[in-house]
């Protein structure tokens, strides 16, 4: 259950790295795992997600929110095909314009491109000092709680689907940690607490409360910025 | 078959609506839900109601779907998938009509979801037709009624397409049809013989054609738009040219006439042998209403009948009708130089029928 890429444009706020390269190298260390550059590119984006700078000038601005070229240009894969109970009879005739997957971006490098290392921006990250260690050497995902691996059958689809929901929570979870809101473990679970969290979080940070975890609080807390 | 409804995880515990987005600068509204990251599995989204992970599908394919997300079920549903002209909104699956062929029958439940659809037409992408469909919606008349009179004062770009039986219009409701708003509905009502007894056969109810001539009256009074649908079954197919003169004689003011053919799902699957109707070794039928219709001016059309089915010279009142996340092509029909244009199959129509069936083009 590894991120193929998260949206970390708070980085871009930040004003580590040139937006086109660090786009570029996500796609492409995204799509060419075999790479050992890009591979570890990789494998730095997704464990280190977090950054709890605080500066407040780092908040992303709006100048900085379209990032959808960090999407994969997979186009569209469906391994599910159940469908709902709409009714089947024939709709309205409208002239027969068919759904088509939206092709990708011209921005978008093929998957297939050859990836380039990379050089300039591997430095910053290593050299990070953007929040506490503890937080930035947190695991991302659930690998250390996660003991046995998920069984066969319907049951552990579920399973998988939660787990990755609530890898997220995590992220949250540990973010309100860090920022003196929560106090509960780090389970995953949007309960009580860290509902409660999330509002005081909210109002502090005069955000719109919620309890919920909306993209502001995501932003706020740098964990997917837009 | 393009996905309606995908797995989901989500942090509310009442159903509710949300666009997604994958760009977030695209999100103009409160109950726009921006993507988190995305992996194999599936993409995660954000909004107002929390978080959201789905899988099964790119976000890319989902850029601008209004999903009706539901806790209970763990699923979200496409209510209206941005790229697609075939959005249908469910909104009852009670019925009191029992149709013979009835390709998705009715059951006694209804889950009251008007709000959540009211909610989703109003984040429609522009210009589209929204279609209404059961069960029977006008069971639940008020709220169809107040659904299509507050969207449509806020969204005047918005059309809808209601499937009805029409057993549930009154007098009482003249004034209210007549609305502005209610220009830009399009009613599709079933009529299937001239016979009143074969109608009320057909449907499963007595009393259901004269019924339905009474709603006629109602609705000729408030001047709506009706799009007469005619499913072809062994039943009726004799009565064909019959109902052409109804329908062009008595019932000048509908705006078009569908003749349907048979879709292989609900009671229709078992009862194939017994209902359906192979037009195209026996068209005269069909083809004595259509130049009946024609000539008296009214508009016609064929659906869910594949083109090279159809004698050429009635090939153009054949359009590609099957809504675009239940059809298909058969094998054979690769070779087909006219597959833009044709219907193709319903998703479940068994591809050794169609096979032997079709004569590509
Ligand atoms: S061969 Fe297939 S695509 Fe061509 S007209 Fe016949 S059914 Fe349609």
């Amino acid at each position: 259950m590894i991120p193929k890429k998260f949206l970390v444009s708070s980085l871009l706020a930040a004003g580590f790295f040139k937006p086109q390269t660090i786009q570029a190298q996500l796609i492409q260390a995204a799509s060419t795992p075999i790479d050992e550059g890009a591979r570890l590119f990789q494998i730095f984006t997704q464990d280190h997600p977090l950054f709890f700078a605080d500066h407040r000038s780092h908040r992303s601005h709006s100048s900085h929110r379209s990032h959808s070229s960090h999407r994969s240009g997979s186009g569209g894969h469906y391994s599910h095909t159940s469908h709902t109970s709409h009714r089947s009879s024939t709709g309205g005739y409208s002239g027969g314009s068919f759904y088509q997957a939206p092709a990708p971006r011209p921005s978008e490098p093929s998957p297939s491109s050859t990836p380039t290392p990379p050089e300039d921006t591997a430095a910053p990250f290593s050299t990070s000092t953007l929040g506490p260690r503890s937080l930035l050497e947190m695991p991302s995902s659930a690998a250390p709680d996660r003991a046995t691996p998920p069984q066969l059958g319907p049951g552990a689809a579920i399973q998988a689907r939660a787990e990755r929901f609530r890898a997220i929570v995590r992220r949250v979870q540990i973010g309100l940690t860090g920022q003196g809101e929560y106090r509960g473990i780090i389970d995953g679970d949007v309960g009580p607490a860290t509902r409660a969290a999330l509002r005081r979080f909210q109002t502090s940070h005069g955000l719109t409360v919620t309890g919920t975890i909306t993209p502001q609080v995501l932003d706020a807390l740098r964990i997917a910025s837009n | 078959m393009i996905p309606l409804s995908v797995p989901a995880v989500s942090e509310a515990t009442m159903p509710y609506v949300a666009r997604l987005r994958v760009d977030p600068a695209a999100a103009t509204d409160e109950a726009d839900a921006v993507l988190v990251v995305e992996d194999e599995e599936g993409p995660s989204f954000s909004g107002l109601h929390g978080l959201l992970t789905l899988e099964g599908v790119c976000a890319d394919a989902l850029e601008g779907d209004v999903m009706l997300v539901q806790p209970d079920t763990g699923r979200a549903e496409r209510l209206l998938r941005h790229g697609s002209s075939h959005n249908t909104l469910l909104v009852t699956e009670r019925c009191d009509q029992l149709c013979v062929m009835c390709s998705q029958p009715p059951r006694k439940t209804h889950v009251d979801r008007f709000a959540l659809f009211e909610q989703a037409c109003l984040l429609a992408r522009p210009n589209i037709v929204i279609g209404i469909t059961g069960g029977e919606p006008t069971l639940y008349k008020d709220d169809l009624f107040g659904l299509i009179e507050r969207v449509g004062t806020v969204r005047p770009d918005i059309e809808f397409h209601v499937l009805t039986n029409a057993q549930h219009f009154e007098a009482s409701d003249v004034d209210r049809l007549r609305q502005d708003v209610f220009r830009r509905v399009s009613w599709g009502i079933p009529l299937y013989s001239n016979e009143p007894a074969r109608h009320d056969e057909i449907v499963g109810k007595t009393g259901a054609f004269d019924r339905l001539q009474r709603s006629f009256h109602v609705l000729l009074l408030a001047g709506a738009r009706i799009e007469l649908r005619t499913v072809l079954i062994q039943d009726n197919i004799d009565h064909l040219p019959r109902l052409a003169r109804l329908v062009a004689s008595r019932l000048r003011f509908i705006e078009s006439w569908s003749i349907m053919q048979l879709e292989k799902t609900g009671f229709a699957r078992n009862r194939w042998a017994g209902l359906f109707v192979d037009h195209k070794v026996g068209f005269e039928p069909v083809a004595a209403a259509l130049d009946y219709a024609l000539l008296h001016g009214k508009a016609v059309h064929l659906f869910n009948f594949p083109r090279c089915t159809v004698p050429a010279q009635y090939r153009a009142l054949a359009p590609a009708s099957i809504s675009d996340w239940k059809r298909k092509f058969a094998p054979a029909c690769a070779t087909c130089r006219e597959q833009d244009q044709c219907c193709g199959f319903f998703e479940w129509h068994p591809d050794e029928h169609a096979n032997a069936w079709i004569s590509p083009l």
